[in-house]
């Protein structure tokens, strides 16, 4: 039958103890979710943004005054031909002249201009998976077909972003590691704030023959009934938070910046910090009420 | 031997001597009255017992243990076989008459209606039965103490210790209590009585442990 559930219930009210852990806890697994959302997303879009970085090669064959729109085509198709027949090589696309046009949109606002402006031919080459193909092996091989044909690999530009997203998936990591060291710090101070307030019951609790396990259940019973909810608030804050970025990223298309990626991933990664909160907080709770107790008794 | 001391002193950090080279030797099933003075070291001498202090030099054995050779773990189990009457009561004053009396066989893991039954009877035994949902702040410090000692008897101790437990009631009161530690001690369970009320120890004829500065004294001491 074990102690009465109201015996320590006046612990958490006083100082408003269990006013500040609620909304603590409400602010760490907001923020824990976050940077488990933002971890999952930037993960995965380093994870293919990496194999972007292997497996995807510019072909370009420069704009030659002198030559006819039949000489242009013949080098094309030559070029297309010999990459084709590489091994390695999964898939070769042209790059529509309108398209690059369309690229260049950005930064030539003049329409004219953008028309009349001499445009090189761009093949857009994919490696096959788990095959490698060395730019300047590439080029030296293309230039039996198209001595002027230059090979731009992928990876020059974008093994900075490479970088940049691994970083902030770092901090993002790092965050959360922080948050649950936070969790933890803040029960533990939470726990000897509420034993002290109870400290007289506590006392009669142990001349009567109570174990410490016993006194710590009671304690933890009321750090669950603050945890769960509190967890659960951060959770669905943190997901209007997110489902309100990615709206905002979809009007302005930076979505197509991140990986596509499930959002069922996500949201089941980020499901894992309320529940893990919650945890953290019942088990951290446990531990330290027991290592209060060890001292008090 | 229920309860003995060899040689026990208890000294606080300020240097202050409460108690002073105690020898005693408590048998099973008897009832000690613990006199003495207000400062006589009555209060320190009884939680030396129930092992909310260390003696400074000597040997406390409590259930033939000796209780400096106790484990943390091992402290529940004996202190399930005591029962403490506070001086100051020590009510949780959240808790109800009912809830309070009801803490040590709750503790112990008792059926919730047997336990509530038994406290009930308990409770009215001690004339509290239309109190007992009051909370400790609705009683008289009378009920109180009365509550008190419910809760101490209510698990049937082995040792019961009750400081002043009649300091606040009248003298009827304190007749009936009287009676009802008298009971239990037939029943089996050793009292020590601590009191300063001299009436209550001399209308009862019992062994009788005298504190004087510290020191535990015989009758023929006192009366030099």
């Amino acid at each position: 039958m074990g102690m009465p559930s109201n015996l320590f219930s006046t612990a958490f009210r006083q100082q408003r103890l269990g006013l500040m852990f609620t909304i603590i806890m409400v602010l760490m697994v907001y923020l824990g979710t976050l940077a488990m959302a933002a971890q999952a997303v930037l993960a995965r879009t380093a994870l293919t943004w990496g194999y972007d970085l292997q497996s995807r090669l510019t072909v370009e064959i420069p704009f030659v005054p002198e030559e006819d729109a039949l000489l242009k085509a013949t080098k094309r198709d030559k070029m297309i031909a010999a990459l084709r027949a590489m091994p390695e090589v999964a898939e070769v696309t042209l790059i529509k002249d309108d398209e690059t046009r369309r690229l260049l949109q950005s930064w030539i606002d003049d329409a004219a201009l953008l028309n009349a402006l001499p445009l090189p031919q761009l093949l857009d080459v994919t490696v096959k998976v788990g095959a490698s193909l060395e730019p300047e092996a590439l080029r030296r091989a293309l230039a039996q077909q198209v001595e002027e044909a230059h090979v731009y690999s992928h990876a020059s530009w974008m093994a900075k972003l490479f970088g940049l997203l691994t970083g902030l998936g770092v901090i993002a990591a790092v965050m959360l590691v922080l948050t649950a060291f936070a969790v933890v710090a803040v029960i533990s101070v939470v726990c000897r704030a509420a034993l002290v307030v109870q400290h007289d019951t506590i006392e009669l609790l142990y001349f009567m023959g109570a174990p410490d396990h016993a006194i710590a259940k009671q304690f933890q019973k009321h750090i669950q009934a603050l945890a769960i909810p509190a967890s659960l608030m951060g959770f669905v804050l943190a997901v209007l938070t997110v489902a309100m970025l990615a709206f905002m990223l979809s009007s302005l298309g930076g979505l197509s910046l991140i990986a596509p990626l499930s959002w069922v991933t996500v949201g089941g990664m980020m499901t894992l910090i309320p529940v893990g909160g919650a945890i953290l907080a019942i088990v951290a709770a446990r531990l330290s009420l027991l290592k209060h107790l060890r001292r008090l008794g | 031997m229920l309860v003995s001391f060899e040689h026990v002193s208890l000294r606080y950090p300020c240097g202050r001597t409460v108690l002073d080279d105690i020898n005693l030797a408590l048998m099973p099933s008897s009832f000690y009255f613990l006199t003495g003075a207000s400062g006589a070291g009555k209060s320190s001498l009884l939680r030396l017992i129930y092992q909310m202090e260390k003696p400074s030099e000597g040997r406390v054995t409590l259930f033939d243990r000796d209780t400096a050779q106790l484990y943390r773990h091992e402290y529940p189990a004996l202190r399930r076989r005591l029962g403490i009457v506070f001086q100051d009561f020590r009510l949780v004053p959240h808790l109800s008459a009912l809830e309070n009396a009801a803490l040590p066989l709750r503790l112990a893991g008792g059926e919730r209606l047997d336990v509530e039954q038994h406290v009930k009877e308990l409770l009215q035994w001690v004339g509290l039965g239309d109190r007992l949902h009051a909370l400790p702040s609705e009683l008289s410090g009378g009920e109180q103490q009365r509550v008190s000692i419910a809760r101490a008897i209510v698990n049937k101790p082995r040792l019961l210790l009750a400081d002043e437990p009649t300091g606040n009631v009248d003298d009827e009161s304190a007749k009936r209590l009287m009676h009802l530690f008298l009971e239990l001690n037939k029943m089996g369970t050793t009292v020590i009585f601590a009191t300063h009320q001299k009436d209550i120890v001399r209308r009862y004829a019992k062994p009788v442990l005298r504190l004087k500065g510290g020191r535990l004294i015989t009758a023929r001491e006192e009366a030099a």
